[in-house]
């Protein structure tokens, strides 16, 4: 039996009966609508200084965490101060390391992967999770998260293709990094697309991560591109390479 | 800015009554399929679909194109399940199986449907979304990915995933007939 017919046997095992539903459902809107339209209206007289509040506290959170997050930068490399150039090399060499994509001949010869017990992309220590979708007059931009849940040290790197027609996933936004290939307007902002993302575990976001590291990102492909990209994250002493298709 | 499934206003003047039945009536059955797939549980899915129709009620008359109307409230639908499986998450950490879901003993083909119920219900949301409207209600993944305000090829790889999911033994493609 195919998982089609599995499924339907299976939902159809619990489905109530549909029969008189539906004029039963459109009356009762008919019926209660109007006095549910006015009660909901003064709810939302009731909710919007309550809405303002939270806007206020969460822009309050941000700017805190932000501030503080300077604030220790600055502690730290007034305490600590880098080794000059190190981490540039180790990202240089990151860089050398050639990019290694799989090139499957069809899209149905694509297949997505691999993924971690969570349903995250990649094998790690390093994964990816996809997001919400912006689009503008180039193409789409994803609003991915990168995460890691064991320590990394050293930079991290990240570049992808797509796997057809073999032009560069972009990256724009915090972590962007390398060669500058465009320019857009996402979501209202002008921003440079880059074609790396380089982060690091000292600078992973902290706020609402269930993660021990996370990364948000956004990336973007133009609108012909073929809906498979191949991804390749390298750090010191891993490379880790995975496809969605 | 936002794309994908954007719905625009055509006209504000509020619709007949008579208009809102015709057009919503037929939206009401896929709905309950959709709210049965993603809550499992009869009562809290025509709960969720009546919701849904209050939100139709007020927003209707914005709809610009009839032949989004379905991707729409089905969007609504869907989001509504999800609020209801939130509640109940809240409410007393359950997956929204009912208790009379268990397995009938001797029974191999209702032990495999609650099986395969239970292995959805664990698919994330997003996920499950597009497990139901690919599989259950027969939709194709243009307007899964409609409904599911994705790309053509996000809700292409959220169904492989989920399929992979739930059954690793199969292939892709033999999964998706």
């Amino acid at each position: 039996m195919s998982l089609r017919k599995q499924i339907h046997s299976a939902f159809d095992e619990v489905a109530p009966p549909a029969f008189g539903v539906p004029e039963r459902v459109v009356q009762t809107v008919l019926a209660e609508g109007p006095s549910r339209r006015r009660r909901e209206g003064m709810m939302l007289r009731l909710r919007v200084p309550l809405s303002m509040v939270a806007v206020f506290v969460a822009i309050a959170l941000v700017v805190g965490v932000l501030v503080g997050g300077r604030l220790m930068q600055d502690w730290n490399s007034f305490r600590k101060p880098a080794p000059a150039g190190g981490g540039e090399t180790q990202l240089a060499q990151l860089e050398n390391r050639p990019l290694v994509l799989p090139t499957p001949a069809a899209y149905f010869d694509c297949k997505s992967g691999p993924y971690n017990p969570a349903g995250s992309f990649g094998k790690g220590p390093v994964y990816g999770d996809g997001g919400g979708i912006s689009s503008t007059t180039w193409g789409l931009y994803y609003h991915n998260l990168a995460y890691a849940e064991t320590d990394i040290t050293g930079p991290i790197l990240v570049r992808a293709n797509d796997i057809f027609t073999h032009e560069p996933v972009v990256f724009v936004g915090q972590y962007a990094a390398g060669p500058v290939a465009g320019h857009d307007t996402v979501d209202g902002v002008a921003v440079e697309q880059h074609t790396e993302l380089v982060f690091d575990t000292s600078q992973a976001a902290k706020v609402r991560s269930t993660h021990k590291f996370s990364w948000p990102f956004i990336a973007g492909v133009p609108k012909t591109w073929s809906q498979s990209t191949g991804w390749q994250i390298d750090g010191v002493g891993f490379s880790e390479v995975f496809v969605a298709c | 800015m936002q794309q994908v499934a954007g719905v625009k206003p055509f006209g504000t003047s509020p619709i007949s009554e008579r208009t809102f039945a015709e057009l919503l009536t037929p939206l009401i059955e896929p709905g309950l399929r959709l709210a049965v797939g993603m809550l499992h549980d009869p009562s809290a899915a025509e709960d969720a679909v009546q919701e849904a129709s209050f939100t139709a009620w007020r927003k209707l008359a914005q709809i610009q194109h009839q032949d989004q109307l379905r991707a729409w409230f089905l969007g609504v639908v869907a989001n509504k399940c999800r609020n209801a499986r939130r509640r109940k998450w809240v409410a007393d950490v359950r997956l929204g199986l009912p208790e009379q879901l268990s397995v009938v003993s001797g029974e191999e083909r209702s032990l495999r449907g609650t099986d395969l119920r239970r292995a959805i219900a664990r698919l994330r949301h997003e996920d499950r979304l597009v497990v139901v409207l690919y599989f259950y209600l027969d939709m194709p993944l243009e307007d899964v990915a409609v409904v599911a305000r994705s790309s053509v090829g996000a809700a292409r790889a959220r169904l492989y995933r989920s399929v992979q999911r739930l059954r690793p033994e199969l292939a892709v493609e033999e999964a998706l007939r």
